[in-house]
């Protein structure tokens, strides 16, 4: 799995730096290497909903930072609180929908919890931007995709129809989308879905923000045309110097495009390490079932189980006491797992959510 | 859109030719009275006899079925039992004061329901939205007289600000025209605004939902034009099915407006020959009603065409 | 509505049918309020005469126009004539005018209804156009070309709005009877023998009630603001006899001298509507629930 891959990365200040961080293959053994101050950070960020039951709280206590240039896999089943934790991060949950109730998340220092939604409005689209997982219903049907992009880019650049256009027919060439003069003039329903996710990329990357969230952006396309898109922000990732916060729950997807991984379940991260690191020594027993109940092919004939975690991951009412995972855990201890919330804490070069750690010797994929 | 106009005329045609002909049917079992009521209450039966023969009231129904139908397809819609002037006449002349009443009725409707409709949609299930739940229900319950009167006793009697009656046109004094036209336009308005802000919450609370207006926020945009642009473009469909469905109310509405505030327009017209028994130009409106309901329903239709794109080509 | 077909299980859930659905609407407040008035307002004009202070005929020139006192509770109209009174005798006039019109509009679009949904089908397509034109069609433009022809009157003019009531009916009736058709028990009922009349009065029909229960209080809320329009225009009931409309339009006549003469009958016919609507919403929940029960 060797690939060579240079991100660059140059920050307009005073003085031009360069900072290269080249990742020799995907797994960077060492993240923030290159010294210069992570892109995002997200500390203590906890975020409540309101149900039809009242406020729940949906991800608690969230930890992790993305250094510049890298790319941070955010895994989880459905129900973990990842798409929570991106929409909370780009600002996307306010009253009446919920709250966030704690926490602060840093771009580029600027803490966008304390912003109003004036100054947050600002941020989105210009610095941070983010795609998301259907892309044909996320492109307003009544437009054309043209004007959807110049709209943006005449909102935080401020220029005249003309240029806007322009650079819109521009950002659809550079997603590959041929004939991109004509292609500006249709409208969403009339191209497919692979076609709709590269324009939300041209609709997100028009203004050359410096972190990119992606939310499961290609769950919802075909298998072919899934390593396409992946191959296309893995491409744009390079040219533009950007950040990337990758939602998924394909591990396949988080080994292939994915410097850093946090595992979410039950609202919090139980794990975060380098992908490498995740892969081949877990350190939570989660994510050792996880990598477990990937079908991998084997010699020989003999049929395979396929794997599964016994039982369901909890909804927002009924968490369980302790450490969230201990019913479904196979090396559950009660009441050592029952007691209190497991910490985050370092193992080796993981950071886990499990008191029984140092004793559990877990198995990756080898 | 040509195949769309000839459908709806299609489809309201045999309606008006039901309906003038129930009419038709209804005047032979009324026969006598009708006679009666055009020669005059206390006219002798000889006086009688004649009026009923002068107005073809004694040949057969489907004949004079037939030849109103006939001469309508040429223009001519008969002429008044009462004064025996061209039905078309009074009712052209009348016309443009019943379409300026009905336009600013719309838009006063329009103008009270959409900050409303917004407003609820923006604060779902708190206070506002139930207010405004509760206005709308309200405003719907109020038949168009009652909220004329009272606009009446607020503004002209206790304030004096505007007039009560009559009609200025438009080309004469536009100022003038303005003054009269305000209240009976509210009047006829507030009833509508009740249905259209009920429409437009949910349609807005609909869109708001989507992924799209998501995208919007999430690019940055500016509320005003999440609202405005995206959410409005794609709430406007439904918005346009209720307005087009409601005009038809409003042609009504108006008719009892027009009463309440002395306005000469087509609706008076009808109502005053209703009360003589004019059947002729009773007749003329009910026509002319059906033909403005088709056009503003070809509008509507338009409209949707230029909403949504899918309808296009 | 895509099925109307109850539940005949008489063991369901929370008690017995008519129980828990009594139990359902009382708990729409609003509902339940406005189904007590509407019920206050029919034994009111039930009552009638026995209930009026004062003879709801009886003109005093010399006491016109008069705001509320202890002799005229809610004070006098343009002849003298307490208006507490009349408003009482009123309620007779809008209840009739309800139930003339709501009737007539029930009978006949039920009954074009299921005619058109099923059996002729043939039948089915000119019907369904015919009723769709009259739908588009504004109501009292409609009324008035009836009236005109009836002449005017209370009975008329509730004809009138009965007819043009009745297309929201003929859709119901005819959905359900298009629906019905396809269901199970009316294949097996016509094995059996059973009339097609039959089956779609006997089985259909009462399956069908709780909609047309809902559309009733609708139309019902229609008629009260159609009586009272219609009076108001002179088209409706005649004098002597008191109507609301007709209460309102006396006293818009002399509105310059008092302008409170309007107000009682105003407001009688703006909360009658509103509870008849609030009913209607009530009475939804209930058949909503009903179906969801199943």
């Amino acid at each position: 799995m060797k690939r060579a891959s240079g991100v660059e990365s140059r920050h307009v200040s005073e003085e031009v730096v360069f900072a290269e961080s080249f990742a020799t293959d995907v797994f960077d053994e060492s993240p923030g290497a290159d010294g210069l101050p992570d892109l995002l950070e997200v500390e203590d960020l906890t975020v409540e909903i309101q149900t039809d039951s009242g406020p729940r709280l949906v991800v608690e206590d969230i930890n992790f930072t993305i250094g510049n240039g890298k790319t941070l896999g955010l895994v989880g089943e459905s129900g973990s609180g990842k798409t929570a934790t991106a929409l909370a991060i780009a600002g996307l949950i306010r009253p009446p929908t919920g709250s966030i109730t704690k926490g602060r998340v840093l771009l580029e220092g600027r803490d966008l919890v304390a912003m109003s939604e004036r100054q947050l409005a600002s941020v989105r689209g210009l610095d941070l931007a983010m795609i998301f997982q259907e892309p044909r219903r996320s492109l307003d049907p009544s437009f054309t995709v043209g004007a959807q992009i110049a709209e943006v880019v005449r909102r935080h650049r401020g220029w005249s129809r003309k240029r806007s256009w322009r650079h819109a027919v521009e950002m659809l060439d550079r997603v590959r989308i041929p004939s991109p003069e004509r292609r500006a003039h249709a409208y969403p329903h009339m191209l497919s879905g692979g076609m709709c996710q590269r324009v939300m990329i041209a609709l997100a990357l028009s203004c050359e923000p410096r972190l990119l969230i992606a939310d499961e952006p290609t769950t919802a396309l075909d298998v072919t045309i899934q390593r396409e898109i992946l191959k296309l922000i893995r491409e744009l990732q390079i040219e533009m110097g950007l950040t990337v916060l990758f939602i998924t729950h394909d591990l396949g997807i988080v080994a292939e495009m994915c410097d850093e991984v946090a595992i979410m379940y039950g609202g919090q991260v139980v794990e975060r390490a380098p992908a490498m690191d995740l892969f081949l020594r877990p350190a939570h027993p989660y994510t050792e079932a996880l990598l477990k109940s990937i079908p991998l092919p084997q010699s020989g004939s003999t049929r395979q189980e396929l794997l599964t975690i016994k039982g369901v991951p909890p909804g927002l009412d009924d968490r369980p006491q302790g450490c969230r995972f201990h019913p479904r855990c196979a090396y559950v201890q009660s009441p050592l797992c029952v007691a209190e919330v497991p910490e985050m804490h370092t193992q080796a070069l993981n950071d886990c959510r499990c008191v029984r750690a140092q004793d559990l010797a877990l198995r990756g994929i080898v | 859109m040509l195949k769309l106009a000839t459908h709806r005329i299609l489809a309201l045609i045999p309606v008006l030719l039901v309906v003038l002909f129930l009419v038709m049917l209804l005047v032979d079992f009324q026969g006598g009275s009708i006679a009666q009521s055009v020669a005059g209450e206390f006219a002798p039966p000889e006086v009688v006899e004649a009026t009923t023969k002068r107005l073809n009231l004694d040949a057969p129904l489907l004949e004079r079925f037939g030849s109103y139908v006939w001469s309508a397809l040429q223009g001519d819609l008969g002429v008044s039992w009462v004064n025996g002037g061209s039905v078309l006449d009074s009712l052209v002349t009348a016309l443009p004061i019943t379409i300026s009443l009905t336009i600013v009725g719309l838009s006063a409707a329009l103008a009270i329901a959409i900050p409303l409709g917004i407003t609820a949609a923006l604060n779902r299930g708190r206070f506002l939205d139930r207010s405004v739940t509760l206005i709308s229900s309200i405003s719907i319950a109020l038949p168009e007289f009652v909220s004329g009167l009272l606009l009446v006793i607020i503004f002209v009697l206790h304030f004096g600000v505007l007039p009560a009656t009559g009609y200025v046109p438009f080309t004469e004094n536009p100022i003038g025209w303005a003054e009269h036209m305000l209240l009976p336009g509210l009047a006829l308005g507030i009833g509508l605004s009740g249905h259209l802000a009920r429409q437009i919450r949910a349609a807005m609370t609909d869109v708001l939902e989507q992924d799209f207006v998501r995208t919007a926020r999430a690019m940055g945009l500016r509320q005003r034009a999440v609202l405005g642009k995206h959410a409005g473009r794609n709430a406007a469909a439904p918005i346009l099915t209720v307005l087009g469905l409601q005009t038809a109310h409003l042609l009504g509405g108006a008719v009892i407006v027009e009463r309440v505030f002395a306005l000469p327009g087509y609706g008076s017209v009808a109502v005053e020959a209703v009360l003589r028994r004019d059947i002729p130009v009773v007749q003329g409106a009910v026509l002319l009603t059906a033909v403005l309901v088709l056009i503003v329903n070809l509008m509507v239709d338009i409209s949707y065409g230029y909403v949504n794109p899918k309808l296009r080509s | 509505m895509a099925t109307l077909i109850q539940n005949s299980d008489p063991k369901e859930p929370g008690g017995s049918r008519p129980a828990s659905a009594l139990r359902r609407f009382s708990s729409n407040k609003a509902a339940f309020i406005s189904m007590v008035f509407l019920l206050l307002v029919l034994s009111v004009a039930l009552m009638g005469t026995w209930l009026t202070p004062s003879d709801p005929y009886g003109v005093d020139t010399a006491v016109r126009l008069q705001g509320p006192s202890w002799a005229h509770w809610l004070g006098t109209d343009a002849l003298g004539r307490d208006t507490l009174s009349r408003l009482i005798i009123g309620s007779r006039t809008s209840l009739t005018a309800v139930a003339i019109a709501v009737g007539i509009a029930l009978v006949l679009g039920v009954a074009l209804g299921l005619i058109a949904g099923g059996g002729g089908r043939f039948l089915d397509a000119p019907l369904s156009r015919f009723m769709d034109g009259l739908l588009s069609l504004p109501p009292l433009v409609l009324a008035l070309a009836v009236i005109g022809a009836l002449g005017p009157g209370l009975t008329n003019a509730m004809i009138a709005v009965g007819l043009v009531s009745s297309p929201r009916f003929f859709r119901l009736a005819r959905a359900a009877s298009a629906s019905a058709r396809k269901e199970l028990y009316v294949e097996a009922l016509t094995a059996l023998g059973c009339s097609r009349s039959r089956i779609l009065l006997k089985h259909v029909v009462p399956n069908a009630s709780g909609p047309l229960l809902v559309e009733s209080s609708v139309a019902a809320g229609h008629a009260v603001m159609a009586e009272a329009g219609l009076s108001f225009l002179g088209l409706g009931a005649r004098p002597p006899i008191p109507s609301w409309g007709g209460m309102v339009q006396g006293g818009f006549a002399y509105i310059y001298d008092s302008s409170f003469a309007l107000i009682p009958p105003a407001v009688a016919i703006v909360v009658t509507v509103l509870a008849f609507m609030y009913v209607a919403d009530g009475l939804r929940d209930v058949v909503a629930g009903r179906r969801s029960q199943r």
